[in-house]
């Protein structure tokens, strides 16, 4: 019964998103050395040679990369069939891995799928992300979320995914049909799959919970109007020796940053020289 | 068996008869607590002064132990409202909170604030828990049951999380030693520490200190070491808040002021709850209701 991360990354400019799935990559195999990792690209030139021994496998995207113009997580209706794993956890490559997930695969394996229907701010707290599910609230969509999720060999995540298939593939259609109110004119991955999993009358049948992260200034209570809208604009962060605090907070588990301008070389050679002093072999 | 009780700081300066109202908050716990042993801390002078305002007898009654600490107090200016429309300046003492594990004569103390009146039992469960070193409020809530000010729920509103020095429970123990230890070191070194978790003002407040105590010794991050006392949130009277009535020694009647419309207050009852009575002078003008409540 094999188990695995999975990730999705293409190239782009200073190969942020690449690097992104290196750390990624590389914070999962020092605390889960045991549980492979497969990074999905939409070309197998887009992974620098120099990175390639980061990760246990690397697949291409079987179906081809859908749209170029869009964002590559516009194919995330083929990890189903990427996927070389009985159990598959799927994290965004702008995240970082602190804590053991022994427990959470424990409880994960005895669902078909799960999104997390709640998620924490930097402090731990729980609050209610606004801003992100305007639109889904004003449309009646569910408000999961989906920068982490898992999902199983069954017949039920096999439905997901090919309902999936066609809604990121059409998803302009799929607004026009059921996003009444405050459309977005762009590819919204999270309103997409939420989209999805009302189509298929899945809105309340998802249990089980993945605890996670967001780093985010929707997910504060703040006094102030004039936010940026990246948080790292705002709060202060560290890293150091796989310790990360923001704002002197440290942070653990399954930290989702979630912003393209976080990572710096200093975080990815911390990274990659851990993994390399600590003699994992991949 | 231990010997188990609170402990009380009180410094008059010329606005506060601080020691006064120690002996009220004292009085209470008597009525209200089991673990009613009672010391207060203060200074020779002003102990002197409150056995001969308020006479010998009553004095006893309300303290088992006196602990006479003559210490150099810091300058340290507060503003106090008293209503929304008035306000004066007191020096406000308590430089030496964090030796109270030292002053207290107790083996398991509960150090409370003189304007924090207990109502009910609920603390009693602090002394019985063997796994609890170090235990504190972390969350508060006013009258109408509203969260403070988000610089009252942290330290900035993107910062650490505000915990409350009014109720501060300790054993003997190595954690508990810790805990003091790290609260001295943040007083010490406590422009550092202002600037490190950027935590507003010029006055030097304890639950700044015990806020960053209790942040380092749970692992800068949200744990259990210090323990969250489970009576919570820490209800409070606010200092634009006034007293109307006391009825009996767990019945009061509040106005309560409403903080973006100060011109309007609503009544407010309070029934059972610990109560931390900020407003200062209206505990004054009801003091003889309050004692009478509880003698």
């Amino acid at each position: 019964m094999t188990q695995g991360y999975i990730t999705i990354a293409t190239k782009s400019p200073g190969n942020v998103q690449i690097e992104q799935a290196v750390v990624l990559a590389s914070s999962l195999k020092l605390i889960d050395p045991d549980r492979e990792f497969c990074l999905v690209v939409d070309k197998f030139d887009s992974v620098p040679q120099k990175y390639e021994d980061t990760f246990d496998s690397i697949v291409e995207l079987p179906y081809g990369h859908y749209d170029p113009t869009e964002d590559i997580a516009i194919n995330l209706w083929q990890l189903y069939a990427c996927s070389t794993f009985e159990h598959t956890m799927y994290i965004d490559r702008r995240c970082i891995v602190t804590n053991n997930m022994d427990d959470l695969w424990d409880n994960m394996v005895l669902h078909d799928y799960i999104f997390s229907k709640s998620v924490e701010n930097f402090r731990g707290e729980t609050v209610p992300l606004e801003y992100r599910f305007s639109t889904h609230e004003r449309n009646d969509i569910p408000t999961y979320m989906t920068d982490v999720f898992y999902f199983n060999r069954s017949e039920r995540s096999e439905q997901l995914f090919k309902m999936l298939d066609v809604v990121l593939k059409e998803f302009r259609r799929v607004y026009l049909k059921f996003i009444n109110e405050n459309r977005p004119g762009y590819f919204d991955l999270n309103l997409l799959i939420n989209t999805t999993l009302k189509m298929l009358g899945e809105e309340t049948n998802i249990h089980g919970h993945i605890p996670y992260k967001l780093l985010s200034l929707d997910n504060l209570t703040l006094d102030d109007d004039d936010l940026p809208t990246d948080w790292i604009d705002y709060l202060s962060s560290w890293f150091a020796n796989g310790v990360f605090k923001v704002n002197n907070h440290r942070v653990s588990g399954i930290i989702c940053y979630n912003s393209d301008a976080f990572l710096d070389e200093e975080i990815l050679d911390d990274y990659r020289q851990r993994v390399k002093d600590s003699n994992i072999r991949i | 068996m231990s010997y188990n009780g609170c402990c009380f700081f009180a410094y008059n300066n010329s606005e506060i008869d601080y020691v006064q109202l120690a002996l009220l908050s004292a009085l209470y716990v008597k009525k209200h607590m089991k673990n009613n042993n009672t010391c207060l801390i203060t200074s020779d002078g002003d102990y002197n002064w409150l056995e001969s305002s308020l006479g010998k007898e009553l004095v006893e009654k309300a303290f088992d132990e006196v602990v006479i600490t003559d210490v150099k107090q810091e300058e340290n200016v507060r503003t106090h409202y008293d209503s929304p429309w008035t306000t004066f300046d007191s020096h406000f003492q308590n430089s030496n909170k964090h030796l109270v594990n030292e002053y207290s004569p107790f083996d398991k103390t509960l150090l409370l604030d003189i304007d924090y009146i207990v109502r009910n039992d609920n603390l009693d469960y602090l002394f019985e828990q063997e796994h609890i070193h170090v235990g504190m409020y972390n969350s508060a809530c006013d009258l109408r049951g509203d969260p403070p000010d988000l610089y009252e729920q942290y330290l900035n509103p993107v910062g650490v999380p505000m915990w409350w020095s009014t109720v501060v429970y300790f054993d003997r123990s190595e954690t508990s030693d810790m805990f003091f230890d790290l609260w001295a070191h943040t007083q010490k070194e406590y422009s550092f520490y202002k600037f490190l978790y950027s935590f507003p003002g010029h006055m030097y407040r304890t639950d700044y200190c015990v806020s960053v105590a209790s942040h380092l010794m749970n692992g800068m991050a949200d744990g259990d070491t210090i323990h969250k006392i489970i009576d919570g949130p820490m209800q409070y009277m606010d200092q634009k808040d006034d007293i109307v009535e006391i009825k009996s020694s767990n019945d009061w009647i509040f106005l309560s002021n409403d903080r973006n419309e100060p011109w309007k207050d609503i009544v407010s009852r309070n029934l059972h709850q610990n109560l931390h009575v900020m407003n200062k002078r209206s505990i004054g003008r009801n003091f003889d209701a309050m004692i009478g409540a509880v003698t």
